[in-house]
Formats: C-alpha cells, sequence, structure tokens
C-alpha cells in the first residue's frame, strides 16, 4: 500500500489489507486485555466527500463517549477511475463514569473509489455485527448510492436536510425511499434536531399564564435563522403551524413572509436570515398582549425565553446543548422519534419552500 | 374546560410534569439539600423541568429566601450529577423560596396558603406537590395543618398530591394509622408513598428483563428456579449521627420492610395487565398477601437470623462494635443485620425459598438480586462431579449496575472439562450517559402523576404485617430469638451461613 498524503492514516489507526481485517480487529482486542469492548449498535458515516474522514473520525470519537457501537466510516470517490477499497482500524476508549473501566468501540474506515454501484452495501453488509441496529449517517445529498438494497438495512437514517442546496428534490426521494421501504427505517434529520430545544422552550413558554390567550391573538411570527439554516427555521414554523392548528394560505404577500390562518384571522409569518452561528437565534410571537420571543446567542449554552405580555414579564433559562453535528447525533440517538409526523410536517414545510401540493 | 398548551402534546416520550408548586417539609434536612434540590436542578439541566415550577422550603429555622438558596447552592455545587451551572443555578434558583414555620403552627399554614397563591399567580398554576421529609412524628401532624388550611383540597382542574418519605409508620399499626391520616387529607391516588430504591434504573429493569424478553419469563418458576437471593450489603455503620434513628428503627424495619420487600416482590410478581400504577401495584400486593408468616417465636428463630457486628477491620479500616458506636445504646438489642428465608405460597414459587441478607460493616457495599437456577443433570460433562454447574442470573442494583447470566463453557483443549464464566451487561459500558439519580425519576412521576414506582397504602400494611410477627418474636418476651455477633468485614455471623447450608446451599460470593 502506498501511502496517499490525501488521506489523514494517522487519524484513521492502522491501514490493514481488506482480506485481513477480521483478523486484524480480532488482533486489536486480544493486544490490550484491559479494555473492554462495548457495542450496542452499528453506526455508519457515509459521505462521498474524501477530505471529511478525520473530521468523521472525531465525530466517532464524540459519538461514543455515550453510544457504543461498532462505527464504519465510509468515504466514497466515485469519480475515481479505478475500483479499489482500502481499510483501517482503530479504537476509541473512554473512561466510565466511575473512572474504573476503560470501554472501547471500534471503527473500521472504508475508502472506496471508482463506480461500483454494488462496494456500498456490499461493504456495509460484510461488516455489521449481528443483532446490533443499524444507524446509518447519510452526508450530504443523495446520490445513485443511496438505492433499494442499502435502505433495507438500515432502522435509522441520520441526514441533515441543512446541507442541501435544493432541498425540494431530496426530501422526495427520501420519502419515495421511505416509502417503498415501507416505513422501515426512521429518519432522524439534524435540521429538525437542531430547533428540539427551541421546540420545547416554547412548549414551556406557552405554560405561562396569559400566554395561551396570548396564542389566540397572535398578529406575527417572526423566525430568524442563521445562514444555512433556513430549512430548521421552515421546519420549526411547520411545526408550530401543525400544533396550533394554524392553516398555512397559498398566496403570500412578499419574498419571505407568509399568511397563516386561524380561526378566520390572519397570522402573518416572516422569515429571515441574519448572520449567526445559531439554526434559529431568534423566534418572536407577537400580539396585542405583547410577545412571546426567544433568542439563542452564539455564545451561550441556553435559549432565552422572554415572555413580555400586559400580564407581567417574565425570563427563563432552556439548556441548549446541541451545536456541533456529533452532538446533535448524539442527542438524537439518546430519543426516540416520531417518523410519521416528521413526514406529516414535511407537507407543510414543502409548501414553505414554495411547493404547494393541490 | 381549560385550555391545554398545544406545543407540549408533541414533547418527548413520556408524560411531561405539570407546573406546580414543590413544598418540602423538613426542608432544612439534608434530604433537601442533597437529593431533592439537585433532582430537581438536574431535571431542569435535562430541560424537563416546567419553567412555572415553584419550590417552596418549609421548615423551622429563620432564614430568608436568600440564604436558602444559597445553602442549596453550595451543596449542590457538590453533588449534582451534571455538574453545577452558575447562569442555569440562577435561573432555576429564583423558583426557590423559604417559608419559616413550626409544623403545628396554623399561622403558618395559613401563610403557606398565601404564599402558594402568590406563587400561582405567577405561574405555578395552582397544582401542589406536598413532600414529607421531616421526622416521621411530624407527618399527622402536617398532613391535618394541611386540611386545616384547606390546602389538601386543589381548586377544580388542579390537583394537590402528597409524597411521603420513608418510615411509614414503625409497624402495621402504626402504617395503618398513618394511612388513615392520609386518606383523611389525601385520596389513594393523590399518595406516594416514596421508596427511592424504585426510582433504581436497575429496579426498574427488572419488569423490562422478565417481560420484555421472551426467554426468562417461561423458566421464571419452580421447575427451573432454584431458589433466589437478595444482598443488601453496606460497608459503613453509624457514621454521620445516624444511630440515633438506627438504634431505634433496625435493619429489619429500616431496609427489609420496605427496599427489600420491594425488590422481593418486582422479582416474584406475575405479569401486570398493564402498566398502570394499579396494574402493577396488584400483583405486587398479590406477593405480599402469598408470603408465608411465621408460626411463632420458634419458627422466627429457625429462618431469621438477627446480628449485631462487633469490633473488626472494613476494607482495612478499624471499625468498632455496634453498641459502641455514636448514639447507640451500650446494651441495644437492635440488629445492624438480618439474614432470613422467605417462602411464598403461590403456584410459581412452591419450593422455591427466597434468602435475604442485609446489613451493615459488611466488606462491601452492594445491592443485588441474584435468582439461581437449578443445576443440569449429572449424566454427562459434570457426571461423578460435584461441581456447581447451576445457571445464575445476577441483576446488579448498585454499584456498577448491570446483570450477568453464569454459564457452564468448555475450557479449551482436547480434554472435556468446563468453567463457570460470566456474560455481562453493565450499564456504564452499555450506555455511557450516567443514570439519573432514583430522586429524578421519582419526582417527574409524581408531578406527572405516575404513581407506579410508589407504594400503595395495602401493600405498605401487607409488608409491615409480616414483618411485625418477626418483630414481636424478637421483643415480645419469652422464647426470643439470640442475637449473633459478627466481627465487622465479615459477611455476617455463621448462624447465617447455616441458614442455607442446612438446605444445601451457600450464599453467593460477593
Amino acid at each position: 500500500m502506498n501511502p496517499d498524503p490525501d488521506i489523514p492514516s494517522a487519524d484513521l489507526g492502522s491501514e490493514v489489507p481488506l482480506a485481513e481485517l477480521g483478523q486484524r480487529l480480532k488482533q486489536l482486542w486480544q493486544s490490550n486485555e484491559a479494555k473492554t469492548k462495548a457495542s450496542l449498535m452499528n453506526f455508519a458515516i457515509y459521505s462521498e466527500e474524501v477530505d471529511s474522514l478525520t473530521a468523521n473520525t472525531e465525530v466517532i470519537r464524540e459519538v461514543t463517549r455515550e453510544h457504543a457501537c461498532r462505527a464504519l466510516l465510509i468515504a466514497a470517490n466515485p469519480q475515481a477511475p479505478d475500483v479499489s477499497v482500502r481499510a483501517w482500524i482503530t479504537a476509541h476508549c473512554q473512561l466510565t463514569a466511575g473512572g474504573k473501566k476503560s470501554v472501547c468501540s471500534e471503527q473500521i474506515t472504508f475508502l472506496i473509489s471508482g463506480q461500483s454501484a454494488n462496494l456500498v452495501p456490499n461493504t456495509v453488509f460484510s461488516w455489521l455485527e449481528s443483532d446490533l441496529p443499524l444507524t446509518f449517517w447519510w452526508q450530504g445529498e443523495f446520490s445513485d448510492r443511496f438505492e433499494p438494497h442499502l435502505y433495507a438495512v438500515i432502522d435509522r437514517l441520520v441526514i441533515d436536510s441543512g446541507e442541501w442546496r435544493d432541498p425540494l428534490p431530496q426530501l422526495r426521494r427520501l420519502e419515495h425511499a421511505w416509502r417503498h421501504d415501507h416505513g422501515g427505517f426512521t429518519v432522524n434529520d439534524l435540521s429538525w434536531t437542531r430547533v428540539l430545544h427551541l421546540r420545547m422552550a416554547l412548549a414551556a413558554a406557552f405554560d405561562e399564564p396569559g400566554a395561551l390567550d396570548h396564542l389566540k391573538e397572535i398578529e406575527e411570527v417572526q423566525i430568524d435563522y442563521g445562514t444555512g439554516h433556513r430549512l430548521a427555521a421552515k421546519m420549526l414554523a411547520a411545526w408550530m403551524i401543525h400544533q396550533a392548528g394554524w392553516i398555512l394560505e397559498s398566496g403570500w404577500p412578499s419574498e419571505g413572509s407568509f399568511m397563516v390562518l386561524h380561526h378566520g384571522r390572519h397570522i402573518r409569518l416572516v422569515f429571515g436570515e441574519v448572520e449567526s452561528r445559531r439554526a434559529v437565534p431568534r423566534v418572536e410571537l407577537l400580539g396585542p398582549r405583547g410577545v412571546i420571543g426567544l433568542t439563542h446567542e452564539n455564545d451561550s449554552p441556553f435559549i432565552h425565553t422572554l415572555i413580555g405580555l400586559s400580564s407581567g414579564s417574565v425570563e427563563r433559562l432552556t439548556p441548549c446543548p446541541c451545536d456541533t453535528p456529533a452532538e446533535l447525533v448524539t442527542e438524537r440517538l439518546r430519543r426516540g422519534c416520531k417518523t410519521k409526523r416528521y413526514f406529516t410536517l414535511l407537507r407543510t414545510v414543502r409548501a414553505l419552500l414554495g411547493e404547494f401540493e393541490n | 374546560m381549560e385550555a391545554t398548551n398545544p406545543f407540549r402534546e408533541d414533547q418527548a416520550t413520556r408524560t411531561s410534569p405539570a407546573s406546580c408548586s414543590v413544598v418540602i417539609f423538613g426542608a432544612s434536612g439534608d434530604l433537601t439539600s442533597r437529593k431533592l434540590v439537585p433532582a430537581l436542578y438536574n431535571i431542569a439541566a435535562d430541560g424537563e423541568l416546567p419553567p412555572t415550577l415553584r419550590v417552596v422550603g418549609f421548615a423551622r429555622r429563620e432564614k430568608s429566601h436568600d440564604s436558602f438558596r444559597t445553602e442549596l447552592e453550595e451543596v449542590n455545587k457538590k453533588v449534582s450529577r451534571q455538574g453545577h451551572d452558575e447562569r442555569l443555578w440562577g435561573s432555576f434558583s429564583q423558583s426557590i423560596f423559604y417559608h419559616q414555620s413550626e409544623f403545628e403552627d396554623d399561622n403558618g399554614y395559613t401563610r403557606l396558603a398565601l404564599l402558594l397563591d402568590e406563587l400561582d399567580a405567577q405561574g405555578a398554576g395552582g397544582n401542589r406537590l406536598f413532600y414529607l421529609s421531616t421526622s416521621p412524628e411530624y407527618f399527622p401532624i402536617v398532613l391535618e395543618q394541611l386540611k386545616k388550611a384547606g390546602l389538601h383540597q386543589a381548586a377544580p382542574g388542579k390537583w394537590a398530591r402528597v409524597v411521603i418519605e420513608k418510615p411509614f409508620g414503625t409497624d402495621l399499626a402504626t402504617a395503618q394509622n398513618l394511612n388513615r391520616a392520609v386518606h383523611d387529607t389525601f385520596d389513594e391516588k393523590d399518595t406516594y408513598r416514596i421508596d427511592h430504591y424504585l426510582g433504581k434504573e436497575t429496579a426498574q429493569n427488572i419488569m423490562v428483563l422478565r417481560f420484555a424478553n421472551a426467554i426468562f419469563e417461561p423458566i421464571w418458576n419452580n421447575r427451573y428456579i432454584d431458589h433466589v437471593q437478595i444482598t443488601c450489603a453496606e460497608n459503613l455503620g453509624m457514621e454521620g449521627g445516624r444511630g440515633g434513628y438506627y438504634d431505634k428503627a433496625g435493619c429489619l424495619r429500616d431496609m427489609v420492610q420496605n427496599h427489600l420487600m420491594q425488590l422481593l416482590s418486582l422479582v416474584a410478581m406475575e405479569p401486570p395487565t398493564d402498566l398502570s400504577a394499579d396494574g402493577v401495584r396488584d400483583e405486587k400486593v398479590k406477593v405480599f398477601r402469598s408470603l408465608r408468616h411465621f408460626a411463632d417465636a420458634a419458627d422466627v428463630a429457625k429462618n431469621v437470623v438477627r446480628a449485631q457486628y462487633a469490633a473488626g477491620t472494613v476494607n482495612s479500616r478499624a471499625a468498632v462494635g455496634y453498641t459502641q458506636e455514636d448514639r447507640i445504646h451500650p446494651e441495644s438489642m437492635t440488629e445492624a443485620y438480618v439474614a432470613m428465608k422467605i417462602n411464598i405460597d403461590t403456584w410459581r414459587w412452591e419450593g422455591v425459598p427466597f434468602y435475604l441478607r442485609v446489613g451493615k460493616q459488611l466488606p462491601k457495599k452492594t445491592t443485588e438480586i441474584s435468582v439461581h437456577f437449578k443445576s443440569p443433570p449429572h449424566v454427562l460433562f459434570n457426571r461423578g462431579t460435584d461441581d456447581d454447574s447451576a445457571n445464575v442470573l445476577v441483576i446488579r442494583i448498585q454499584p456498577d449496575e448491570g446483570i450477568s447470566l453464569r454459564i457452564a463453557s468448555k475450557i479449551p483443549g482436547p480434554a472435556v472439562r468446563t468453567e463457570r464464566v460470566k456474560m455481562d451487561f453493565s450499564y456504564s459500558t452499555s450506555f455511557g450517559k450516567a443514570s439519573p439519580e432514583a430522586y429524578e425519576r421519582l419526582l417527574l412521576d409524581a408531578m406527572s402523576g405516575d404513581a407506579t414506582l410508589f407504594a400503595r397504602g395495602d401493600e405498605v400494611e401487607h409488608a409491615w404485617r409480616y414483618i411485625d410477627i418477626i418483630e414481636q418474636a424478637w421483643h415480645g418476651g419469652a422464647g426470643q430469638p439470640p442475637m449473633y455477633q459478627y466481627p465487622a468485614g465479615s459477611w455476617g455471623p455463621p448462624e447465617a451461613d447455616e441458614l442455607l447450608k442446612r438446605d444445601g446451599r451457600d450464599w453467593r460470593r460477593l
């Protein structure tokens, strides 16, 4: 094997010939008996960006702190002229809470080059730990390699719709795959996870006295989103529309704003892109009684809620520990998910992206 | 009908706790600062605490809201499971208030009612959770005062609940009296008798293990199980001034009547019809009703061993004997160790003894349940040997929570020899995240109205009915069974070993 300057071999562990992979994995564990190998799931990350290997190795290291797994990191380079597969193995070890044990998860990295359609699913199939569920994180837009043989073995599909340049065809493709697989996999969209704590904070805000009366009279909802997080903002809005029983009208007054109908009353829904690292740094619900506002500043681990109503003013902090992709995935893996609800909301999200169904 | 918050409907997979005021009686005690408030803080850190929740500490000492908050903060910094964040504490602590009053003072409760009304207006919402963590003698007094002040009745559409810390009575008569006092004030459905063992993840996992895995339930009976052992060992004595309480209560009342009986009921119960609070508790009560009562003092002496520790060494630490401990009467006849054999008269458990042992100053701190299966026929691999190749399923409650299964395996090599090996599941290695503290789960459940992990009135009374027979044999006159001794740092008196030996069994080596 020739060293390739583009491959961050030091991060990936030992490169091993594919034919010896099983044997070398065994040796990895035999060499240190003080380590405990643990695995609750198969966790695969797939990317068609070869230079994602280092960042994704770091993601796996983070995720395995809480979710012991067999990790498969797959980078594909479909443009490469020759078909080849290279593999590396390493282990991520963490001390348990009491510091008594070193618990390790193994990572197998594959670099798959060339246009061979079956290589990705076959590589995944060969190295799954039997009986354990497969969480598969497809990074970037779907390609031809996202096909039925692959998603038939997936239990939980992680995607980040915020990465998609043109989300509508991607969402259609996702929904088609999900229906084709008869709902056999659940979908965790990181755009949706990014607004999880905002949804919790918003729900908590409406526990305050007077807040439900305010909800009945809301005139305008303003949602700011950080660069690249338009879809997260639309998902939050779709959720609000769905939960509050609002109806999205198909005509809207201007770019970036919409009208929703609630008991014959119109509510203006305004989106604005701002400079922020946060997906949704500000949400405000305004009405004659005042405002309920949520802000999530760049440097704060909390969502700040202001309930400023005529009856009084209250401020609250909601912890929001999810920021990096690894934190988002870790958070998502802790929770169950309701894929049907996600697809129900997508209808409204698509409308907010301009695709109204008749 | 009151409007519901439409954004709440979609949150989380469990019932979410309702906004309420939590009033803690006996708030200057350790339980409040070391367990209850850190539990609420950690629920807040998980984002699951209703932001409109208010906590009122009710106690006799004079202090301000701020000094109370500062005291709690100091302890929270040391004990909080998820660490201590200044900003989060700053926000959370604004919901904490202090109310000074004697427990018997009518005026104190009138003022409490005014304070709660004020907090309701600020958003607490009218729901009230009264947490009784005073000395047990004040339980009836606080209940009566709550009733007098009208605080036991919630406004329409709201609730008022009471959480009662252990001990729930000291015998059947006092438990019945306390149940009457509770029921004079609150409905049973609004009464939450806490047993923090039931809030532990592994205790909750017993039902999951039994009823969510198809392989265990078919063999969970006297056809396959030889016996069950439940051990709760502590490696400490009477440190921290616990002697005063302990010498009055004793190990049987302090540990067996509640914690160990609850664990036993989870192991022995039939599958409930559903997972509702009463569905589960009905089945637990059937277990308590099926416990074979001891006939007389001689029967108690035969099946229950009580003991005190003598001076010894626990893990290289010198330990004085029980009667030399601080606040222990030098001639005390209170047990610091109990080992006992329990029979359950049901079809499932006929002929399967449950052995319990619990004590202080034992070699290590551990709580576990071990289910010992019957040995395979000695006709093949273990022919002509007395190898103990029976399978043992161990449920570790604390520490190192997890489950292991002992199986026989062939030793590699040409000879056919078997060895006992262990298949092990550990919470800490499988689930990296630290388990929530038992009080977090129990407080969330009480705020959500889920009483499944709390003891029901009849459950407690049945457990006392069984325990009282032993207490009466020990303290009731002639023919009292002896009080045995064991050196601190050992696993108990030889008589406890004999209890199993005469049945051809041994305690599991821990």
